[in-house]
């Protein structure tokens, strides 16, 4: 079978047509596959004959294999791939239709160098490509050492790609963002997990990787061998302004965030006195959303500088790996500025109205204690939709809710004067703290309010639920069934008569009595459901702002080419023993990538969030209500995590955030700076 | 074989082992599996469980079915007296004490174990905490059906009384005496509760208080005591047992007479079907009665040894 070899060019070599080069060295990385017929040659980049030779040659490779990445370098190592020739006539120019035999004598005159480094070479791969005119992109490949055996005849397919640079673009396999879904519902059998475990025939992922990492690669072998130092920065007069513009922001930012963060420290050194503690706790246990909200708050204003400044991305030198750790840097701060935008959007608008929401308040709460509450009460007291109920019954339960419903409103009249300055308050927080710890606020609000309906709900569930399976166990009673509950099966048993008799006796005013109770049961329960549904799509909201990216969402407007998800071959030309009988099948593609929409950038973070839910647990609440069961009064949806409190100085504090918006603005100048250079050379 | 008939070759099969009835050894060589025998039919055994009756003793073990019959018809009569305001809550609570009173004396007087005075005790108190929680639910009794209409719980009550019937423990009694051996069986329980039940329906349908209590504590004793009393005068003596269905049974024709013609003769048809008709056609078709029994039935596992 003939044996088959990808080569993957960066973009500036197949362009350049300038021979001032001929007789220059490729370096890169060998990937081999399992069958052995198959090659795939990464070229980083190219450069003149070097005056490295020899054991430092090897060196100055082996220390830039090291600052590749580990999956990288088990793998493939970098090293020298071979060599390139451009072929000049006499006269200088490059001759058309150049003939084996003028290239061979070429071949033979000037390189013992070449082979010395061709046998110095760790790899069992040489290969040797020459610049040809006859051929479309002017590359062809003369032939290859594969495993110490010569071989010139062979399927070649180069592929030519753009260097992908941090900034601007990368390459990558697979939908990286998303995250192994722990779900688990059926346990799959050992053979399953072998299947996925095999080893795929071609190592795409490697060539993808170490095409991220040719940029680095580079930088880093011209830094070893030829001892250059970085460029200076070249001092402009844009410069200096840029960096006094930087300065004066990083010194108002963090003069902010010290405000806050020293607010915080003071808060938690109050509340850690022994005589607030009642109040800590009065309020922890009432203002439960509040709380969560205000620890997730506090810990994003103690850790944003500290995710700013982390790594350094001239140390990755995988570009795919540096775009991640960007988005990760960036997370904490956009979040946090996104939620003070709303909230002082939301704060500023109820603090101009308080007077209107006081008012639409007051008519709400009025008109839902009147038309809905009390008016149900007295129309479930009634023959309610038809239904007969036994009037003693109804009329006891109707009556003691409608004295709940007069205490509990009687008790809020005192409170109505201080309506104004909670709504003042909730704006307040907003502005200062952002919208999700205002909405949290409000939630916890709009539970102590509607207390009195919960009590009353939570005292009918008791009453109905009982009656259920007072009902059921009478019903097995009847059947001569009794339960098991260590196997959860029903067992037949033989009851006494006495046992009998007392069953049916109570089973009768057990059974007719349901109709009554089960109306107010439903009642109540669709009056709390009502409420707690509002106070989940609340907490719904709450998540969604905390989960949305907004960096990459920024990012993804300005930049799409920041964020591939697959590749493609773009097929240039395929030529097959077209003019020569020698010459190979030969087959020239541009590599172009797939981008990400903005649906699959978001999805991930929103599944997240809903891990905690599944569509088996809706189905059992449901279930649970006819039984008597509690409709759970929170979605459960996953918040960021608080993460453990650092006490640190205030003077350190202030240092930090400085320091680090200092050098993000630095990280984002010196990339335009090497994008711009990248460009131009 | 085709070839041994086709040729005229003179080699006959070699004889075969006898075959021989055992549960272990394996396949037999030349019989197949489910070979029987000759002797196969030898240990059939048949009607052997079929009781042997005559007429008159099936007429008269019918006594009892037709006795509870007019026990239950008098119960519906108190009932509907009630119902019809007839009866209001005096005599209803005289009848409950003297019925109560009677049924003890009875007891007394036909069981040897019935003296000792524990167990009188405890019958007291027993019956104490019982009318104690019928006094104490005939509040809610009174108002727990006030919303249904009163057809539906006539049909209610009289699909119970059926199912009653139907599932009733003729032969013994489901309150045992203290002291008997086997506990009741599912179905008289279940006929218990359809008693019980049905005297609940027909309870929330009267006015006041006191007659929800009388009528229930009368309902419950006939229903739950009536049986043992019947079964302890049958088992002293089987010609008082004759003169108390024959009584019981000339007072309800009366009672029933005296209330509506139709039912009196539907009440008469159904003793005459159950006490002549009935045994008559169950003789007829004894004679056709044929139950095998054998070697090969199931193996029926024997609980109570009594060695």
């Amino acid at each position: 079978m003939n044996r088959q070899c990808r080569i993957w060019l960066p973009k500036l070599l197949s362009s350049s047509d300038d021979s001032t080069t001929h007789n220059s060295l490729l370096f890169g990385w060998f990937v081999s596959h399992h069958s052995s017929s198959c090659l795939d040659v990464v070229v980083a980049f190219i450069t003149d004959e070097t005056s490295l030779s020899g054991s430092s040659l090897q060196e100055v490779l082996n220390e830039t294999n090291e600052k590749m990445p580990l999956s990288l370098r088990n793998k493939a190592a970098f090293t020298l791939l071979g060599r390139y020739d451009t072929c000049l006539g006499a006269n200088g120019n490059a001759l058309k239709n150049v003939t084996d035999e003028d290239l061979y004598s070429k071949v033979e005159s000037n390189d013992g160098l070449l082979e010395d480094l061709r046998k110095d070479s760790v790899s069992s791969y040489w290969i040797h490509m020459v610049n040809d005119s006859s051929s479309e992109h002017g590359i062809r490949m003369h032939h290859i050492h594969w495993n110490g055996d010569i071989v010139s005849q062979c399927d070649v397919h180069v592929i030519v790609y753009e260097t992908p640079v941090f900034g601007s673009h990368h390459f990558s396999l697979s939908f990286w963002n998303a995250s192994p879904q722990i779900k688990a519902p059926l346990k799959k059998p050992n053979w399953v997990g072998d299947l996925h475990k095999r080893q795929p025939l071609i190592e795409m992922e490697t060539v993808i990787l170490s095409m991220n990492c040719a940029a680095s690669a580079e930088l880093t072998y011209k830094k070893l061998s030829t001892y250059l130092e970085t460029s200076s920065r070249k001092f402009s007069v844009s410069y200096l302004m840029s960096t006094c513009v930087w300065w004066l922001l990083a010194t108002l930012i963090s003069s902010l965030s010290s405000l806050y963060y020293s607010l915080i420290k003071l808060f938690n050194v109050l509340s850690s006195f022994s005589i607030f503690s009642w109040v800590r706790i009065a309020s922890r246990r009432l203002l439960k959303n509040t709380w969560i909200n205000f620890r997730i708050r506090s810990c994003q204003i103690l850790y944003w500088p500290i995710f700013l400044q982390e790594n350094d991305t001239r140390s990755i030198s995988c570009v795919e790996d540096a775009e991640k750790a960007a988005r990760h840097r960036h997370s904490t701060w956009s979040a946090m500025a996104v939620d003070l935008v709303l909230g002082n959007m939301i704060g500023l608008a109820l603090m101009s109205n308080t007077g209107d929401v006081c008012s639409w308040l007051f008519h709400f709460t009025k008109e839902f204690t009147n038309d809905i509450l009390r008016s149900g009460c007295v129309w479930l007291m009634g023959v309610p939709a038809g239904f007969k109920l036994n009037t003693e019954l109804a009329g006891v339960l109707g009556m003691v809710s409608l004295n709940v419903i007069q205490i509990w409103s009687t008790l809020w009249i005192f409170i109505a004067s201080f309506i104004f300055y909670l709504i003042k308050a909730i704006a307040v927080m907003g502005i200062t703290f952002g919208a999700t710890v205002s909405a949290a606020f409000v939630i916890d609000v709009i539970t102590f309010a509607t207390l009195h309906i919960t009590a009353l709900h939570w005292a009918i569930t008791l009453v109905y639920s009982h009656q259920i399976q007072a009902l059921a166990a009478l019903w097995r009673l009847f059947r001569g069934r009794k339960m098991n509950p260590l196997r959860q099966r029903l067992d037949s048993y033989g009851y006494t008569v006495k046992q009998h008799v007392v069953g049916s006796l109570l089973f009768t005013p057990l059974l007719l009595l349901l109709p009554t109770t089960s109306v107010f049961y439903i009642f109540f329960t669709i009056t709390s459901t009502t409420i707690n549904s509002i106070c989940m799509f609340i907490e719904f909201a709450i998540s969604i702002i905390h989960a949305t990216p907004y960096a990459e969402i920024m990012i993804w407007l300005v930049r799409r080419r920041r964020f591939p998800s697959g590749v493609w071959f773009e097929i240039e030309n395929y030529r097959k023993n077209i003019h020569n009988s020698s010459s190979d099948p030969l087959m020239v593609s541009n590599l172009r990538s797939n981008f990400l929409s903005i649906g699959q950038i978001l999805l991930p973070h929103y599944t997240t969030m809903f891990s905690g839910i599944s569509a088996s647990s809706l189905t059992t609440s449901a279930r649970g209500v006819l039984s008597g069961n509690r409709m759970p009064s929170k979605l459960g949806l996953d918040l960021p995590p608080p993460r453990p409190w650092m006490h640190l100085p205030l003077r350190q504090y202030w240092i930090l955030c400085h320091g680090s918006i200092i050098s993000s603005s630095e990280k984002g100048s010196n990339h335009d700076l090497s994008h711009r250079s990248g460009q131009t050379s | 074989m085709d070839k041994n008939l086709t040729e005229d070759s003179s080699s006959p099969p070699p004889p075969r082992p006898k075959w021989r009835k055992v549960a272990y050894g394996g396949m037999q060589t030349g019989y197949d599996d489910n070979y029987t025998d000759e002797t196969f039919l030898d240990e059939m055994v048949m009607n052997a469980n079929v009781v042997r009756r005559d007429l008159l003793k099936v007429m008269k073990d019918s006594i009892s079915i037709s006795q509870y019959l007019s026990i239950v018809a008098l119960v519906v009569l108190v009932w509907f007296h009630t119902l019809q305001s007839s009866l209001d809550e005096n005599s209803l609570l005289l009848l409950d004490l003297s019925l109560l009173a009677l049924g003890f004396l009875v007891l007394l007087l036909t069981e040897e174990k019935m003296l000792s005075l524990t167990l009188l005790l405890r019958y007291l108190t027993n019956i104490t905490f019982f009318t104690t929680g019928l006094y104490i639910l005939a509040p809610v009794y009174q108002t727990l059906t006030r919303s249904i209409s009163s057809d539906s719980i006539w049909a209610v009550t009289v699909s119970l009384l059926m199912l009653h019937l139907f599932l009733h423990d003729y032969s013994g009694t489901t309150i045992r005496a203290p002291g008997a051996l086997k506990s009741p069986s599912l179905t008289s329980c279940i006929s218990v509760n359809a008693s019980v039940v049905a005297s609940v329906f027909v309870a929330s349908r009267l006015n006041s208080r006191g007659h929800v209590f009388g009528v229930m504590l009368f309902s419950l004793q006939v229903f739950l005591f009536a049986p043992l009393v019947s079964y302890c005068i049958k088992k002293f003596s089987f010609g008082l047992h004759l003169v108390f269905s024959f009584g019981l049974l000339g007072l309800t024709l009366y009672a029933v007479y005296v209330v509506h013609r139709l039912l009196f003769v539907l009440f008469l048809v159904v003793v005459v079907v159950v006490n002549v008709v009935c045994p008559y056609w169950l003789i007829r078709m004894q004679e056709f009665k044929f139950e095998i029994n054998g070697p090969w039935d199931e193996a029926k596992l024997c609980f109570d040894i009594t060695d």
